[in-house]
C-alpha cells in the first residue's frame, strides 16, 4: 500500500516535471502560431479595420474574392506562372549540383563554400544585388545579352518581370536544396556503388540505378518544401523590387495578403484571401504527399 | 603498346568526365558568387564608373565615400537592434525547443504524443498565412514597435527545432538516465548536467539556423517595427529601394554589403553548422 502510494507520488512528480518542460514553449506556440492561424479562418467571415468594431458579414469576403475583385484572376495566374518558373528548377538544378559535388574530392570544401554562399544573404540584400544586375542601362544581364542589341527593362516590363523575380528566387533557393540533397546523396552506402561496379555498372548506370532511386524520397520532400516555401518566398523580392508593378504583373498572393491586410488594414478580406491561398496550397501539396506514401 | 592502350582508356573514362564535372561546377560557382562580387565591387565604385560603357568590374579608383555614407545611414542603432533581437530569439528558441524536445522524447506524460503532433501539424500552415492576425494580436497586446513585439512571436517558430531536438534526445540511451538516477541525480538535473553538455552539436546547428533566419527576417520586422529608432538592417535597406528615396546604386550596394558583412564573417566560422542544420532540417525552422 505504502509502495503504491510512493509510486503514485513519483509518477505525479514526473508528470509535473514534464508539464514544467512543456508549458513555456507550448503556450507561446499556441498563442502565436495556432492562435493566429485559427483567427485567420474566423476573421475571414468578418469585416474589420482594427479601429472600428468587427462586423459579421458571412460569406461576403469570399463572394467579393470570387466575383468582384478584378485582381484575383491576375494574381492567381501570376502565382501559377511563378510556380511553373521556380518549382521545376528548384527540384532539378540542386540535384544536379549535389551529384556533381558528391563526385569530386579535390577542392570539395572550396566548391561547397561557394555554392552555399547565397544562404547567408537576406532576401532584401539579394533584391538590391539583382536590381543592379537587372538594371536596363548597365546591368550584368543586359551586358551579357549585348548581341541582341536591345535594352530589356527586366523589372518594369509586364512580360519579363515575373520571370526576372523567379530567377532571383531560384538563385536564392538552389543552395538550400543542394545542401538537403547532398546530405541524402552522401548517406547512400558506398557498398552499393562497389557492388554495382563489380556487376559492370558505369557512371551513368550508377546514377540511374543507385543514386536516383535513393534520392527519390528527397525529391518528393523538396517538391513539398519548395511548394510550401514558394507561397511566401517571393514576398521580399516583390515588396522591395516592384510592389506588384507594373500593372500588377508581379503581384503574387504572398504580397497581396500583406497589402490588403497590413497596408490597407482590410483584415477580414486579407484573411479570406489567405484562407483560399491555403486551400490552393493543400490542393497542390496533398497529391504530392499521397503519391509519396504510395510509392514508398 | 598495351600500356599505352590502358592509359588512354584511363584518361577516357576517368579524367575526361572529371574535367567536365569541374568545368560545370566552376561555371555554376560563378553564377552563385558573381552577384556577391558585383555587390562588393559596386560598393567601391563611383556612380560614373558603375554606369560606364563598356562596363567595368574592378573599382578604380577605390571609392570609399558610399561605404562611409552607408555606414552613417545604417547607424549603430540598427545593428544593435537586430543584434539584440537575434540573440534573444536564438537563445529563446534553443531553450524552449530543447525543453519541449526533451519532454517529448524522454519524460512521461499522458497524451504527450498528441501535443507533439499538434506542433508538427502547424508545419503545413505557412507562417505568412496568419501574418495579419498575428500583427493584430501583437498590436492588441501593446507590443508594436518594441523589442518584445519583434522577439516573442518569433519564439513561437519552434516546429522544426522541437522536432529536431526530440529526435536528437531520443537517440540518447535510457541507461544514461538510470545511471544518473542511481547516482542520485534528479531528471531535471540530469537534463542540465548531462544531456545539455552532450548536445552541443545539436544546439550549434539550431542556433546557426535560427540566428541566420532572424537576422535576415524582413516581413515581420517591417510589420512590427515602425519608428525610426527601432529599424533594423533589412527594413532600412528595403526602404532605399523605394523609387522616392533616390539612393544611388553604389550607395544601395554599400548598404546591402554592410548588412551582409556580419553574416559573411559568421559564415566563414560556422559554415559547418549552417550546412548541417539545413541538411537535417530542411529549411523551415
Amino acid at each position: 500500500m505504502k509502495l503504491r502510494d510512493n509510486m503514485g507520488r513519483s509518477r505525479r512528480s514526473e508528470y509535473i516535471l514534464a508539464l514544467l518542460f512543456i508549458i513555456p514553449g507550448y503556450s507561446l506556440f499556441i498563442l502565436f502560431n495556432w492562435g493566429p492561424n485559427i483567427m485567420s479562418l474566423i476573421l475571414s467571415f468578418f469585416k474589420w479595420d482594427i479601429f472600428t468594431p468587427m462586423k459579421f458579414i458571412g460569406l461576403d469576403n469570399f463572394i467579393k474574392l470570387f466575383t468582384e475583385d478584378p485582381l484575383i484572376p491576375q494574381i492567381t495566374l501570376n502565382s501559377f506562372l511563378y510556380f511553373l518558373y521556380t518549382i521545376p528548377a528548384m527540384v532539378i538544378l540542386p540535384l544536379i549540383i549535389a551529384i556533381l559535388l558528391s563526385k569530386i574530392t579535390i577542392m570539395r570544401g572550396f566548391f561547397q563554400s561557394i555554392y552555399f554562399l547565397p544562404i547567408i544573404a537576406s532576401g532584401v540584400s539579394i533584391s538590391i544585388m539583382f536590381r543592379y544586375i537587372y538594371s536596363p542601362s548597365n546591368g550584368l544581364i543586359n551586358n551579357l545579352l549585348f548581341f541582341i542589341d536591345k535594352n530589356i527593362n527586366w523589372l518594369t516590363d509586364t512580360k519579363t518581370v515575373l520571370f526576372a523575380i523567379s530567377i532571383i528566387i531560384v538563385w536564392k533557393s538552389v543552395p538550400f536544396y543542394t545542401i538537403l540533397y547532398l546530405a541524402h546523396v552522401r548517406n547512400i552506402p558506398s557498398e552499393q556503388y562497389e557492388a554495382a561496379k563489380i556487376d559492370g555498372c558505369r557512371e551513368l548506370g550508377l546514377l540511374r540505378y543507385i543514386t536516383l532511386p535513393a534520392v527519390k524520397t528527397t525529391v518528393t520532400l523538396i517538391s513539398i518544401l519548395s511548394v510550401s516555401n514558394s507561397f511566401f518566398n517571393g514576398f521580399e523580392q516583390v515588396k522591395v523590387l516592384t510592389e506588384g508593378r507594373p500593372l500588377n504583373a508581379s503581384n503574387i498572393f504572398a504580397y497581396y495578403i500583406f497589402k490588403t491586410g497590413v497596408e490597407d488594414i482590410n483584415v477580414g478580406y486579407s484573411s479570406a484571401i489567405a484562407f483560399m491561398f491555403f486551400i490552393l496550397f493543400a490542393v497542390i501539396a496533398i497529391p504530392i504527399v499521397r503519391r509519396q506514401y504510395k510509392t514508398v | 603498346m598495351s600500356l599505352r592502350n590502358i592509359d588512354l582508356k584511363r584518361i577516357k573514362h576517368r579524367y575526361i568526365p572529371k574535367f567536365f564535372v569541374y568545368l560545370f561546377l566552376t561555371i555554376g560557382g560563378l553564377i552563385f558568387t558573381f552577384p556577391f562580387y558585383l555587390m562588393v565591387s559596386g560598393s567601391f565604385m563611383t556612380e560614373k564608373q558603375i554606369f560606364s560603357k563598356p562596363p567595368e568590374y574592378i573599382p578604380r579608383p577605390f571609392f570609399v565615400d558610399s561605404i562611409l555614407q552607408a555606414l552613417k545611414f545604417l547607424g549603430w542603432r540598427s545593428y544593435l537592434n537586430i543584434f539584440i533581437i537575434t540573440v534573444a530569439v536564438t537563445l529563446g528558441v534553443c531553450i524552449l525547443a530543447s525543453m519541449l524536445g526533451f519532454a517529448f522524447a524522454k519524460l512521461k506524460l499522458p497524451g504527450k504524443n498528441i501535443l507533439f503532433y499538434i506542433i508538427i501539424a502547424a508545419v503545413f500552415v505557412p507562417w505568412q498565412i496568419a501574418i495579419v492576425p498575428r500583427f493584430v494580436l501583437v498590436a492588441k497586446m501593446g507590443m508594436l514597435d518594441s523589442f518584445q513585439g519583434a522577439i516573442i512571436p518569433l519564439l513561437a517558430n519552434i516546429i522544426m527545432p522541437t522536432y529536431f531536438f526530440r529526435n536528437y534526445f531520443s537517440t540518447i540511451p535510457d541507461d544514461l538516465f538510470d545511471a544518473a538516477k542511481i547516482d542520485g541525480c534528479s531528471t531535471a538535473s540530469t537534463f542540465i548536467r548531462i544531456i545539455l553538455p552532450l548536445s552541443k552539436p545539436a544546439f550549434s546547428t539550431i542556433a546557426a539556423l535560427v540566428s541566420l533566419f532572424t537576422w535576415n527576417n524582413y516581413m515581420w520586422m517591417l510589420i512590427v517595427l515602425q519608428s525610426g529608432k527601432m529599424q533594423v538592417l533589412t527594413t532600412k535597406i528595403a526602404g532605399l529601394s523605394n523609387p522616392e528615396s533616390y539612393a544611388s546604386t553604389s550607395f544601395m550596394l554599400s548598404s546591402a554589403f554592410l548588412a551582409t558583412l556580419p553574416l559573411l564573417i559568421m559564415y566563414i566560422f560556422a559554415q559547418k553548422w549552417f550546412v548541417q542544420g539545413i541538411g537535417t532540417q530542411g529549411l523551415k525552422y
